[in-house]
């Protein structure tokens, strides 16, 4: 029963194998009439591109081979024009043919017995720069030997080599006049790009007598001329086989038509068509012609998409010439390599259809993109209409308090980890904002300084696939602060004492308030900033005065401020800070009017409280002159207080003149210490006062 | 083709459906694949055999292909083709060419199941040293059929169960890494939305949430599937794979996290999705959420208040209207930090601090015996507001770009209808500044109107035998022909009269000017006649239009017109009416502006000629300045048409705020042009030495007279006036703040 099942299974898989192959066996070979190609009678070998307007052929001039290539203009051939940046690149006198075209057509591929050859015709390639082809290039020896390698092909991918090798003696007789036998090779280029060992192909395709392959759009199909082994003298035919798993090719199929005395050779497949060469010996002289016939049904390349896209640089919308490594998404498997053109940025992916890839896009120094293409289902995914590449990054980095989240004034570096003199200076876009443009293909470390911050930095790494041109990064920089102590006592008992402490960052939206719970013996202690400047105001429980101070700690490196606060008593006399004047005015400036509204609330935190505010002068000018000066200065203060809500009644100008000097009026400084305005307390009312 | 060929019915077979089949299967498979030799010579089985163990497997297996296309009635060849396949197979890598290895234990699994197919009688027994390579286990002493078909069967189980086995790994395998391919690409796509991190946080939305969630989903299915994986290959170990990954933090937003990983590398690395999605959640939950809820609550506040505001005649300064607390923009700003909440939550909290000061009892109509300057500094401390509120209202209007409204969409959405709500909300809030400033200013407007009626109404002060009017009598006045003393000017002291200056009628339209001091209850405490010297009458005679007064006494302007000239006298009174000096000034104009520095004791005073009759206009202005003597120390002409207003020592210069017609100031032209013979206001700094600086013309599209002008400090004057000369106090008032430049701080047209 085991043995019964087993073999049932095994027989489920044959007959879907049956189905999904009888297809090829059914139908027939449809052959159509050949056309010839070109007005071409000495052609010894010819590629044509995939669009089929443009041919590369090799002719034998004076017993030597030589490239030329022509163009389809107007439904006519232009006049065959020789590469010689191939024909003569080593000079003359060189045996050139064999000619064969990637898909894109910027590779072509032919044999050549230049100097650098390994012996004989070995293989070369030269790729097309513009409409120009380049110096050829020795495939190197993976592929050539001392034997002559001819006819190569290449799949699409370029990651798969077919070509023919000279052979030795064969079992059976060739017709004459043709030419000579070879075996049939393949090549694949390993993930560093270099060609692995040439391996021949399976020897139900090398049956003794092969001549050249091509390998078709999809890369599986070959299209080769062969002599049958037992039908030999019907001479060289074309063949079709394909390569259905890896290293399992169909039974070659014969898809020509037999022609008594007729050699067919070097079969390429282009849309539909199969272009080959007719050669013909009259006289002992041989002549070539290029003919295209249908393709038959049952000799088909599997069906494959061909998706278009460009490729372009992001920063001046000019193509670029990349590299597209077309993946299987589930084993990274490559499978194959393209390029975009270098004039157009345009690209072609020509893929098996019922498969999903991966292509990744690189170019040396550009960024990395990465598209998924998925013909598995009826709605297919293609590739973008453009893709663009970019060499340079936009950082935009926003350097801000890290407190207060306002833009910071800083210096901002990128600065190479590995090449130290590589630094790129950031452009201020806005307040805080800056740009920096850096190269890709390196790690930076982003730095930035500000005066009185802490520097920060962080490390920006531009090495690997860089995807995205814009980043933005945030770099808060931390205050560089410091302990300050705020002392508050009675002036006259020198006891700690509890006051509402305000300290405001002049510089900056800062503020920071301590309630009287806060302050423990008459102090509290604040982190402040370096470098900035201070405002303390320092307000009394009911009875006390107030203090105020500035404090610059760009100028002054201090710790600690003391604030004696005076018991509000009759003649109590208290300094008003800040209170300035025009020259020889007693117009009020504006700076002084924090002070005046701390005096407007102190008034009203003590409502009974009679005050005097007094003005003095120092000498410069005459007693008469001050007096009057002071007068008016005091005056100006009473009437700002009047007009901030101060009862009048409680209010007393009095101008003093110079005659209560504070100090001797011997310095400029003392000078300044002497022109003050003064709060005097006159009485201190009872309530029912 | 030679391939084609239908090999003979076996005469073994005993299941003729399963046989037909296969020897279809036979012809075509043979077909199908490239087989060796059909055109050479035939092969001898014993070679076959002898070649196929040291032959590699893939050659091994053309060989018995060969060999069975010559026969294919043999049953050993099946038996040896399919253990060749086997031995392929076990050599391929399982998951980089699954497909490959499919069709090989396909094969495998064809072939042994063709062996009974073909298998004869005895066969197995008579051809026992073909077997000889296969470890099959004789039950008796040697191996027959059933034992050749009992190990048949296991080699059966063994391909299927490899090939079940090995599709089930590779598939698992590969859903873990479509699951991480998926991860990627939802990252891809997040990393595509959003400029950086704090972006993606703040317009996180339901869609992307969905979002995070499947990537979420996409990465835990994968890891989960990858264990499955694991725990499929430890219990099937194939082709040696035993991967490993290690997972790697996202740190760089749109720089990691972005790549696919190679699954078959025996370690691999992978982005650490889940970590980056619930950090990036824990943060979206416990600071964006609340964060927007804090937004949605502080807006409210401001609408609350505001309400309370507007429905409050009064507000006590000392009562507290919430806004928002310092730290609330430390949160906002740490992933907001040019944040439009920000800006119209700073606009709000200005124009809440505007409308509680234009409620503040100093707006209220007071009387007019309240200080002016009280009422002048109310009124500036509301200006400076309504231009911080301007100011932070057109931070917060720059500010309106679709990617910050992005940030807190959902608020600006149903608080304020997105983009285009916040423009109208910008042109309201604009027009609402502008209204409810001009709506406070009519207070003040009442209160000039109050003080003008006050003034009017304070009547005459009594002399002995004579009275004085309290407020000028104009010439075309009906009173002016009723009295004798024509009063030209008062002057207060603290709001109350002081000084009287003017002329008294003389018989033959002759006049003599005069200064009368006021004391309590409007009492004359002496008049003095003043005048030139030597009691010369002029033509027309002298009248005393303009003095300044204060409590030391004061200074007057003596003026007469003879020979088509004015003629000018300084006198200086003390505040008992004694005359300290009697200074000639040589200005042949007609006096329009006098002040006094009570410190300096120097006077400052313009004249100009009168350019349209009946009017206060004059052109050919001479500023000069007196010292304390009243000698003239310099004089200034200013090639102006219109009138002077106020004339306000700074520091060390002079502004002269004049309202124009026209003027050309050291080649500084200007007219006023809209509407022809409108008018403008011009502020001309001079030299403490009387030098022309510059001028500088107050911006206004419309008619700009100014009718006061009051010093804030040093650092603002106020300038009130109105659209039209000389202004009704019913009028809109022209509110304008500028700096001792001349540059405008604030306006309210």
């Amino acid at each position: 029963m085991q043995y019964s099942l087993t073999s049932r299974l095994a027989l489920k898989t044959v007959l879907l194998t049956i189905v999904l192959f009888h297809g090829i066996f059914a139908s027939r070979l449809t052959a159509s009439t050949p056309e010839k190609i070109g007005p071409w009678d000495n052609v010894t070998g010819f590629a044509i591109s995939s669009n089929e307007n443009y041919i590369v052929l090799s002719i034998t001039i004076i017993g030597k081979n030589q490239l030329f290539e022509s163009s389809l203009q107007n439904g006519q051939w232009t006049e065959l024009k020789a590469i010689d940046a191939i024909n003569t690149n080593h000079g003359d006198g060189f045996d050139i043919s064999g000619p064969s075209l990637s898909f894109d057509g910027k590779l072509l591929l032919f044999q050549a017995d230049f100097p650098d050859s390994k012996g004989g015709l070995d293989i070369y390639c030269s790729e097309k720069e513009g409409n120009t082809w380049g110096s050829p290039n020795n495939l190197g020896s993976s592929v050539n030997t001392a034997a002559n390698e001819m006819y190569p092909s290449i799949t699409p991918g370029l990651d798969r080599l077919f070509f023919s090798r000279d052979k030795g003696e064969i079992e059976f007789k060739k017709p004459k006049d043709t030419p000579n036998c070879q075996m049939l090779f393949s090549s694949v280029k390993d993930p560093k790009g270099q060609w692995g060992s040439a391996i021949p192909l399976h020897e139900q395709i090398n049956r003794d007598c092969e001549h050249a392959c091509k390998v078709a759009i999809d890369g599986r199909s070959l299209y080769f001329s062969s002599v049958d082994p037992v039908t030999y003298k019907e001479g060289y035919n074309i063949y079709f086989t394909q390569e259905i798993l890896k290293d399992n090719w169909l039974i070659p199929k014969k898809i020509s038509e037999v022609v008594p005395d007729e050699t067919k050779i070097l079969p390429q497949f282009v849309n539909g068509n199969i272009y080959y060469l007719k050669r013909t010996v009259i006289k002992k002289q041989p002549f070539g012609s290029i003919f295209k016939i249908a393709a038959p049904e049952n000799a088909l390349p599997f069906k494959v998409i061909t998706t278009k896209g460009k490729i372009l640089s992001q920063a001046d919308k000019k193509p670029l010439e990349a590299e597209l490594t077309v993946f299987d998404p589930t084993t990274l498997k490559i499978l194959g390599v393209f390029k975009s053109d270098k004039t157009s940025g345009e690209y072609e992916l020509p893929l098996l259809d019922g498969k999903n890839y991966i292509v990744d896009i690189r170019k040396q120094g550009y960024s990395f993109a990465s598209f998924q293409l998925d013909y598995r289902q009826e709605e297919k995914v293609l590739s973008p209409e453009k893709t663009e590449l970019f060499q340079n990054i936009e950082l935009v980095l926003s350097v801000y308090d890290n407190e207060i989240f306002r833009p910071l004034e800083a210096e901002v570096l990128a600065e190479s980890t590995t090449d130290k003199g590589k630094k790129f200076e950031g452009k201020m876009i806005s307040p805080g904002s800056f740009s920096f443009t850096i190269p890709m293909g390196e790690a930076y470390k982003i730095t930035a300084k500000a005066n009185w911050f802490d520097e920060n930095t962080f490390e920006f790494n531009l090495n690997g696939d860089i995807v995205f041109s814009k980043f933005e990064r945030f770099l808060p920089l931390s205050p560089r602060k410091k302990p300050f102590e705020i002392k508050i006592s009675d002036k006259d008992t020198e006891e700690g004492l509890v006051a509402e402490v305000m300290i405001t960052n002049l510089n900056r939206e800062e503020t920071i308030f301590f309630s009287a719970q806060d302050v423990k013996d008459g102090k509290i202690t604040a982190m402040l900033r370096e470098g900035d400047q201070y405002e303390f105001t320092i307000r009394g429980a009911q009875g006390y005065s107030f203090h105020n101070q500035v404090v610059d700690f760009a100028k002054e490196d201090t710790r600690s401020l003391n604030a004696e606060l005076v018991s509000l008593k009759a003649q109590t006399s208290i300094r008003l800070n800040n209170i300035n004047f025009g020259s020889n005015s007693a117009e009020l400036s504006a700076e002084s009017f924090p002070e005046l509204n701390r005096v407007v609330q102190l008034i009203k935190d003590n409502p009974n409280i009679v005050i005097e505010i007094a003005a003095h002068t120092d000498n410069v000018g005459s007693p008469s002159y001050n007096l009057i000066l002071s007068e008016k200065r005091a005056q100006s203060v009473v009437n700002y207080l009047l007009d901030n809500a101060v009862s009048t009644e409680r209010l007393v100008a009095k101008g003093y003149g110079l005659r209560k000097p504070m100090v001797p009026n011997t310095s400029d400084e003392n000078k300044a210490l002497n022109r003050r305005v003064e709060f005097n307390i006159l009485d201190i009312l009872s309530d029912a006062q | 083709m030679p391939n084609n060929a239908i090999p003979q019915k076996s005469t073994h077979m005993k299941n003729t459906v399963i046989f037909s089949i296969t020897r279809r299967a036979t012809a075509i498979l043979s077909g199908l694949i490239i087989t060796a030799g059909v055109f050479a010579q035939d092969l001898k089985y014993d070679d076959v055999y002898s070649q196929i163990k040291p032959l590699p497997p893939i050659n091994a297996y053309a060989l018995l292909l060969k060999y069975q296309q010559q026969d294919p009635h043999f049953a050993n060849t099946y038996m040896q083709l399919g253990n060749t396949c086997e031995t392929v197979f076990k050599n391929i890598d399982p998951l980089r060419e699954f497909e490959y290895l499919n069709y090989w234990v396909s094969n495998a699994v064809l072939y042994y199941g063709l062996f009974p197919v073909y298998l004869q009688k005895g066969e197995v027994r008579s051809n026992r040293e073909f077997y000889a390579n296969l470890p099959i286990a004789a039950a008796g002493k040697k191996i027959e059929n059933e034992d050749a078909l009992a190990y048949l069967n296991q080699r059966l189980d063994y391909c299927k169960n490899y090939r079940d086995t090995t599709q089930l790994i590779f598939e698992t395998l590969q859903k873990s890494k479509d699951h991480y391919n998926n991860s990627v690409r939802i990252f891809n796509e997040i990393n595509q939305r959003f400029d950086n991190i704090n972006e993606a946080l703040l317009q996180t939305d339901p869609a992307y949430l969905t979002q995070l969630n499947s990537l979420k989903s996409e990465y835990g299915q994968c890891i989960e599937t990858f264990a499955n994986y694991k725990e499929l290959i430890n219990r099937f170990p194939i082709g040696k794979y035993n991967q490993t990954y290690k997972v790697k933090p996202i740190e760089t937003f749109r720089l990691e996290g972005l790549t696919n990983s190679d699954f078959l590398k025996d370690t691999f690395e992978l982005w650490d999705y889940n970590q980056w999605v619930t950090a990036y959640l824990d943060t979206y939950n416990k600071e964006i959420v609340p964060l927007r809820q804090e937004v949605v609550k502080i807006n409210k506040t401001f609408i609350d208040n505001k309400r309370k505001i507007s429905a409050t005649s009064t507000i006590n300064p000392e009562d507290k209207y919430s806004s928002f607390d310092e730290f609330f923009l430390f949160r906002l700003g740490k992933y907001d930090n040019n944040s439009l909440v920000r800006e119209l939550f700073g606009y709000l909290d200005s124009r809440q601090n505007y409308l509680i000061t234009g409620k503040l009892e100093q707006n209220a109509t007071d009387s007019s015996t309240a200080a002016m300057s009280r009422k002048i500094r109310y009124y500036n401390r509301l200006a400076v507001q309504a231009k911080q509120a301007t100011e932070k209202l057109s931070v917060f209007q720059k500010a309106i770009t679709p990617v910050k409204i992005k940030r807190f969409n959902e608020f600006f959405t149903q608080q304020y209808q997105g983009e285009t709500g916040l423009t109208s909300f910008y042109s309201q809030e604009t027009d609402f500044l502008n209204v409810s400033f001009n709506e406070s200013l009519k207070n003040l407007s009442n209160y000039f109107a109050s003080e003008i009626i006050y003034r009017k109404s304070l009547g005459n002060a009594s002399g002995k035998g004579f009275s004085i009017s309290l407020f000028p009598i104009e010439e075309s006045s009906p009173e002016h022909s009723k009295q004798t003393y024509i009063t030209q000017q008062v002057s207060f002291l603290q709001g109350q009269p002081n000084f009287v200056s003017g002329y008294i009628k003389r018989s033959g339209n002759q006049t003599m000017a005069f200064v009368a001091k006021i004391g309590k209850d409007k009492k004359v405490e002496w008049l003095r006649e003043v005048g030139a010297k030597g009691k010369e009458l002029l033509l027309g005679g002298d009248k005393a239009p303009l003095h300044y007064g204060s409590e030391n006494g004061c200074v007057v302007l003596v003026s007469g017109f003879l020979d088509g000239r004015s003629r000018n006298t300084l006198v200086r009174l003390d505040n008992k009416g004694k005359e300290l000096y009697a200074s000639k000034i040589a200005i042949e104009l007609f006096p329009v502006y006098l002040n006094f520095d009570e410190i300096s004791q120097n006077s400052i005073l313009a004249f100009g000629r009168n350019y349209t009759d009946n009017s206060k206009l004059y052109n050919n202005y001479v500023i000069c300045s007196t010292d304390s003597l009243g000698t003239i120390q310099w004089q200034t002409p200013i090639d102006l048409n219109g009138q002077l207003v106020e004339i306000v020592k700074s520091s060390d210069k002079y502004l002269a705020f004049m309202n124009y017609q026209s003027y050309n100031i050291n080649n500084d032209r200007k007219s006023s042009t809209t509407p022809s013979n409108g008018w403008g206001h011009v502020v001309v700094e001079l030299s403490e030495r009387g030098n022309i600086e510059k001028s500088t013309a107050i911006p206004s599209t419309t008619n700009l007279f100014v009718n006061r002008v009051f010093p804030i400090s040093n650092a603002e004057f106020n300038l009130i006036g109105f659209e039209n000369q000389p202004g009704e106090l019913s009028e809109k008032l022209k509110y304008i703040l500028i700096n001792p430049n001349g540059e405008l701080l604030f306006k309210n047209y």
